[in-house]
Order: C-alpha cells, then structure tokens, then sequence
C-alpha cells in the first residue's frame, strides 16, 4: 500500500521535473516570461487522449502530444514576439486561460468539464504497461532522454545564444542573430516537452477535465523553477522532488481531505513568495529574473 | 434584447470599473502588475459575508468596515511584501510572479475558510426588478451604477484638485520628474494601495450583493480589472474607467454568439488584441509600454 | 560603400534626424560629430537597422538595406558596437568570441549532436584575441568579472573578429581610464593602417583629428557640414555647435 503510494508520487515528481525542465528552458535560458506553460500541458494531455480514444496508436499519440503543444507554442511566440517583461508574461497568462477556456467550452471535442475518463495504458510496439511500477520506469526513460536533450541543448553553442537573448536581445541581433527564431524555437521546444508530460499524465491518471490546466495551477512549476533556479536544470528536477513530496506530509496529518487541495496551493504560494524575498536565485539558480 | 444587454454590460463594467480604477492608481505610482489587486474584492466580500451573515452585524457598521479592511489589506501587502522586495530592487516581472502568488494564496485561504460552495448575501431580497423598455433592472443594479457614478465624480475631483491626486498625476506623467522634485515616493505608493484596495473593497460590497461569493473570483475579477485597465491605458484613470465599460459591453454583447463560458477568455482576447496592436490602450500616455 | 539619403526621423513629435545625406567611402575613416542629442547615436541605429527612419534611405553597396532587420545587416557585414557595452552577462568571455565567428549556432539540431568541446585551435585564436586586445582574463571569465574597460575592448574585439566590410564605433574610448583609451586608441591607429572602413562617433577632437579621413559635423539633425578633418573642425559653424552647448 505505502509502496504503491510512493510509485504514484514518483510518476508525479517524473511529470512535474519535466514539466519544469521546459519552462526553463523559455523562462530562464531565453528570458520569455512564459505564464501559460500549464496550457501546453493540457494540450498535450488533451492531444493524447483525444487521438488514442479514436483508436490512434499511443506511440504516435505521444509524439503527436508533443507536435500539438509545440505548434501552439509557436503560434503563442509569434503572436507575443514584440512584448517584454510584464506585458509578455500577461498575455502568456492570458493565452493559458484562452485554452483553458476553450477545453471547457468546445464540449464536441472535449467533453467540457465532464472530462476524458478511460484513457488507456500505453501500448508502446505490443509492450503493454499496466502497473504503476512499469509506468514509473516507463515515464523515467522518457523524462531521462528529454532532460538530456535539453542538457544538450541548452549547453550546446544554440543555448548560448537562447542566453545571449535573455541577457540582451539587441547585443544579439547586432551579432546577426536572429532573435525572433531564437524566441520562437525556445518557445516550441519548451512547449513541446510539455506536451509530452501532458500525453505521459494523462496516460497515468487516465481521466482529464480542464481543472487540472486552470492557471492557477501554473504557481506549482513555477515554484519548481524558481526555487530550483533559472537556468538550471539540476535545480530543476532538485526542486521537483521537494516541491512535489512536500505538501504530501499533509496526508499523515489529520485533515480532512477537501481541505488538502486548498493548503497545497497556499504552500506554494508561501514558498514562492518567500523564495523571491529571500533567496531570489534558487537553490543552484545563477542568474536574476529582470 | 438590445437594451437588456445594454444594461448588463453597463452595470458589469461598473464592477470592472471598481477594480480597473484601483489597479490603475497602483500601477502609476508603483510601476509593476499588484495581481493579487482582485483578491482584495474577494476578501471583502468574505468579509462582509462573515460580519453581516456569520455575526449578525447590521449593514450600516459593516459597510464601511469592509471597505476598511480592504484599505488596510492592500496596505499591509504592500508593506509586508511589496516594499521589501522593492527594497532589494526586484525587477517588475518579480513583482508580478509574487503578487500572483498572493492571489493563489488568498484565493485558497477563503477556500480554506469558508468553503468551496458559493455563498449567496441576502441582505437586500433579489426581485425580477423593474420593466423599463422590455428590460429588467434591479433596485440593486440601479444602486450600483449611481453609487459607481458617484464615486468616480470623487475620485475625478480627488485626482484633479488635491493635493495628493495632483501629485499621484505628476508620479504617472514623469516618474523621474517626481523623484528629483522630492516627493516622498514611498508615503504615495502607500496612499495608492490603501485608495485602491479602499476602492476594490467597495467592489466587493457591490458584487457581494449583485452576485454570489465564490472563492475564485478574485481570479476572474483580476482578469477583467487588468484588461479594462490596458484597453484604456494602465496610467490614465479616466482611461480605465472607460476601458471597464467597453469591456463589460463587449462580454455581454459578445455572449450573444458565443457560449457563456467564452466570457472571461473574452477579455484575455481583446487584452491580447491591445497589448499586440495599441499597448498604450486608448488614452494611454505610457510610451514605450512594450518595452 | 554606404549611402544615407534624406533620411528623417522623429520621436513623439521631436525631430531627431532632419534629412541627412552623406556617404561613407571605403577604407576611409569617417567620423561622426556633434553634440549631445544632434542624432549621431540615432543615425547609427538607423544605419544598423535597430530604428526605423520616417524618410529616406540606407544604400549599403548599392543595395536599400532601410527596412532590413538588425540581424540581416549585421550579416551583410556591417559590424557595430555600442555607447552602452551590449555584453551577455552571464555567459564567459569564450562564450562571446565564439558567437561571433559564424552563424553555425543558429541551428537547433547540428548543435544537440556537434561535441561541445572547443577545438584547440579554435581555443587559440580566441587566446589570441584577448592577448591582442590586452585582456588579461583567461576565455572561462564571466562578464560579469570584467571591468567596464574591458567589456569595452571586447566588445570592439567582437566587432572585428565578426566578418565585416565597415565596422561602426559608437563612443570606442567614453567612459574607460587613461590605459584603455590609449590602448583603444593605438588600436585603432592599426585599424587605419589596415585600410579597414570606419564610421565613428567621438566627442575627442584630437582624436578624431589624428584618426579621421573625412569628418560630418552634425547638429540638432543636419549635417552642418562635411570634409577634411583640418577644415571642418576650424569651420566656425562647427565651433559655436560645440561651444553653444
């Protein structure tokens, strides 16, 4: 029983790490201010489960999870190409409420808020996952490949220049670099591996609704990212496990439940507010947000 | 039909009105996004609900104590958190994440406190309201757009002849200008979360008892105020106000075609629309908003 | 080489540039000068693509570059530096020289797959570069560990390791000790004898004296007039510019 508990949390952490590693690849190696990270999540759970549910086999659906979120992700980086600072991280907020609006709204394709329930176990080439302790290995083999990829990436001659971006667009464009694709391709491969977090949670729980993409949702990975450091993908999937686990002390303290969800988020938004207070950089973070 | 959108869009962009007007004194003076600026109405509302329906105290003290404990709920975030991360010269973008996580919080506390489900005020008694023109409108309804006219006659006068309006217009024209003159920046940024918040503590009355209470919308009120605020350029007063308006025709026009759930991500449309093409709203001053 | 044709610009209602035509002749040095707010900066920035002019054209070897974004000019070969130094501050010193050699960062998949260690020779040339430009700082050293001096040397050593036919120097020795300006300077003594083109802007008439082949004298977004160092810097119009500021 505890074992089966602690697979559930580690798929979690396993989602939530990955889910991290992305935004900060936008947020703190390129310096966008992404606030609607958690809608390329949805898309991409909501990709996922909607392909599979018509027969579509998972191993495509996972990769089109990723392409869905990813072209959403573009479509965000060039409407948003002009905007800087706060006005960017609004309208990233306010791309996220749009899909969430629309999960809600466009019932044909989405059921609204009735949710997507029965969404089936991975099938990856006639390897059929069932338990949770081959999910766990399953989403680990994934969530590995990505962060070495984004390691790569982000350390790499091309992440040097996503960094060259967020410490000075211009300097970079005097330099001939093209800003406008830099931004638009951080954003897409940061949205993309969203989107495959999202196939792999929804694959998990096997049920979606559009709660689970509300924005208000988006405090959890950015505490993650913040508390972890921009620009760190150590401090990334570091922070995922503490910011994940933590709150699961309240379940041996004698609440009731309906009054976990609440105190969850108010956990995170404490934490989030005092990192910023007192330790603006992170537990490995090496550069400031500005 | 026609007239009873009409009406609706007006009294809703009263309400907007409330939050943009609010959110607009604070960002002049203090230069960044105070999100959590809705959760300030939600507080209020949870707190007359409390007062009036938990501890039976009569409207006429618990009125102007909400509108009190709102005051002094923006004050204190603002002194508590805000000015010391100000303090460490925190970029605006910081401000912002910290002020959503304030929203977050309270937002949760008052799930916490007083429960998911809605909480219905029965202080004045619902009624179908008066026939004007084929349309209904309601005492309350009535009340709220007098009381919302009433309001921004004052804050206008405020703004123009005192002392600390004349000054807040000065901070809002030339940030620069005003600290090199000696205005003390610090006592205005007070004063303009302790109006601003006094303000959206009013809103909280007025949708408290036009509406129901629920724990998130501090969340959706935010949207709406931010957007007002932008469509009419975040540093003019005048401009949000006008931009609440414009705003609550367009959802309720909007809704026409669209279903009812389309209604907040109407607003983040049409904010998006402004930030992309005119981000220095209608009768903004703020150039280089962009950047 | 370059062409400035009637160009104009205004910001809120103030005009800035009111129509300026001039041309900058290969391997010449071509100085900028004026005072304070008589549009040289914003000339540079029209020049390089960062601002966009209200009238007029840029020819660059014969070809409209106007509305050319930033990037597409600076690959053409017109390398700038900047009166405020536009460095990365987090990223080394290694992590600069090399963004300037190619465009080869520019893509997504060759860079996930490429070896991330330097090459040795590549390591050496950079070493070079510092040792050239008397930046002591080993290529590891952070942006950040530099002083302003020397973010202002590696800037300029970017903007001459990027391939480039006219190098534009906004304010190379503004703001840096007696050591580095004399160092900037010789450099750029160097970069005469080179025959490199230049487009400078400097307030320091001796240097401009010394350095320039050709002088445009601006003020208040006119060319006030134009020629050899010797006469435009004794044309009295050009005195009462500076003396009238």
């Amino acid at each position: 029983m505890l074992s089966a508990y602690l697979i559930h949390i580690a798929i979690i952490i396993v989602i939530y790490a990955i889910l991290a590693v992305s935004l900060n690849v936008a947020v703190g190696y390129t310096g966008l201010l992404n606030l609607g990270h958690i809608a390329f999540f949805g898309i991409g759970a909501y990709a996922s489960a909607i392909l599979t549910k018509n027969d579509v086999p998972y191993t495509l659906a996972l990769c089109a999870s990723g392409i869905m979120a990813s072209l959403f992700g573009w479509l965000l980086a060039k409407i948003t190409a002009k905007l800087k600072g706060d006005y960017l991280a609004l309208a990233t907020l306010g791309f996220g409420f749009v899909v969430y609006a629309v999960m809600l709204n466009w019932t044909k394709l989405t059921r609204g808020p009735l949710g997507i329930p029965g969404i089936q176990k991975p099938n990856i080439f006639g390897w059929q996952i069932t338990g949770a302790g081959s999910y766990l290995i399953f989403a680990s083999v994934i969530a590995l490949f990505i962060v070495l990829i984004i390691y790569r990436i982000v350390h790499s001659r091309y992440g040097k220049l996503l960094e060259a971006v967020r410490d000075d667009a211009i300097g970079a464009q005097a330099l001939g670099k093209n800003i406008y694709h830099l931004k638009v391709q951080s954003m897409m491969i940061s949205a993309f591996f969203a989107g495959i977090a999202g196939s792999l949670y929804a694959h998990y729980i096997s049920y979606i609704d559009p709660s689970t993409f509300f924005l208000s949702d988006i405090i959890i990975i950015f505490t993650i990212v913040i508390v972890g450091g921009l620009a760190s993908l150590r401090g990334s999937i570091i922070a995922a496990i503490i910011i994940i686990a933590l709150p699961e002390l309240l379940r041996f303290i004698d609440i009731p439940s309906s009054m976990i969800g609440p105190m969850r988020q108010m956990i995170y938004a404490v934490i989030l507010i005092l990192i910023l207070m007192f330790r603006p950089r992170g537990i490995f973070g090496r550069i400031d947000l500005d | 039909m026609f007239l009873q959108l009409l009406i609706n869009g007006l009294i809703a962009g009263s309400i907007y009105a409330l939050i943009s007007s609010g959110f607009s004194i604070i960002y002049t003076t203090n230069k960044f996004v105070h999100f959590a600026h809705g959760s300030t109405a939600t507080v209020a509302a949870y707190f007359l609900y409390w007062t009036f329906s938990g501890l039976g105290i009569p409207i006429y003290i618990t009125f102007p104590l909400t509108i009190f404990v709102a005051a002094l709920f923006g004050f204190l975030i603002h002194l508590v958190i805000y000015l010391p991360l100000k303090k460490r010269k925190t970029s605006s973008v910081i401000l912002l994440i910290a002020s959503i996580g304030i929203m977050i919080f309270c937002d949760n506390l008052m799930q916490l406190l007083f429960g998911a489900n809605v909480k219905i005020l029965s202080i004045f008694p619902h009624g179908r309201g008066i026939e004007f023109l084929g349309a209904y409108i309601t005492p309350i309804q009535i009340a709220i757009l007098i009381i919302v006219l009433i309001l921004f006659v004052g804050l206008w006068t405020f703004s123009k002849y005192s002392r600390l309006g004349k000054i807040m217009r000065a901070v809002a024209d030339n940030p620069e200008l005003a600290k090199t003159t000696g205005i003390n920046s610090v006592r205005i940024q007070h004063w303009s979360f302790v109006i601003g918040s006094a303000i959206a503590g009013l809103a909280g009355i007025l949708i408290a008892l036009e509406h129901n209470i629920e724990p998130s919308m501090g969340t959706h009120l935010m949207i709406q105020g931010f957007t007002a605020a932008v469509i009419g350029g975040v540093t003019s007063l005048p401009g949000s106000i006008v931009g609440a308006y414009v705003l609550g025709l367009v959802e309720n026009f909007g809704i026409w075609w669209l279903p009812s759930g389309y209604k907040s991500a109407i607003a983040f449309v049409l904010l998006l629309a402004f930030l992309l093409v005119r981000p220095q709203g209608i009768f903004g001053i703020n150039k280089g908003a962009r950047e | 080489m370059l062409e400035i044709q009637g160009i104009k610009k205004s910001f809120g209602g103030v005009e800035a540039i009111k129509g300026s035509n001039f041309i900058i002749e290969k391997n010449k040095i071509t100085a900028l000068i004026g005072p304070n707010g008589a549009g040289k900066t914003t000339l540079f920035d029209i020049i390089a693509g960062f601002t966009r002019p209200d009238e007029g054209r840029v020819l660059y070897e014969g070809e409209d570059i106007t509305d050319k974004e930033p990037h597409i000019i600076a690959n053409l070969g017109i390398s700038r530096t900047f009166q405020q130094v536009r460095l990365f501050k987090n990223l080394t010193i290694g992590d600069h020289l090399s963004m300037v050699e190619n465009n080869g960062d520019m893509n997504l998949i060759k860079n996930i797959f490429r070896k991330k260690k330097v090459k040795r020779v590549k390591q050496e040339t950079y070493e070079q570069v510092l040792e050239d430009f008397g930046i002591k700082q080993t290529l590891e050293t952070h942006i950040n560990d530099l002083s302003f001096g020397q973010r202002k040397l590696l800037q300029i050593a970017m903007a001459l390791q990027k391939p480039h036919k006219l190098l534009m120097l906004d304010e190379p020795v503004a703001g840096v000790n007696k050591v580095i300006q004399t160092e900037i300077e010789n450099l750029l003594l160097k970069l005469k004898e080179k025959n490199e083109t230049i487009l400078l802007i400097d307030h320091d008439i001796e240097l401009v004296h010394r350095l320039a082949d050709h002088v445009i004298a601006l003020d208040a977004g006119i060319v006030i007039c134009e020629g050899a160092p010797n006469e435009v810097l004794k044309n009295p119009k050009v005195l009462e510019a500076y003396l009238g500021e």
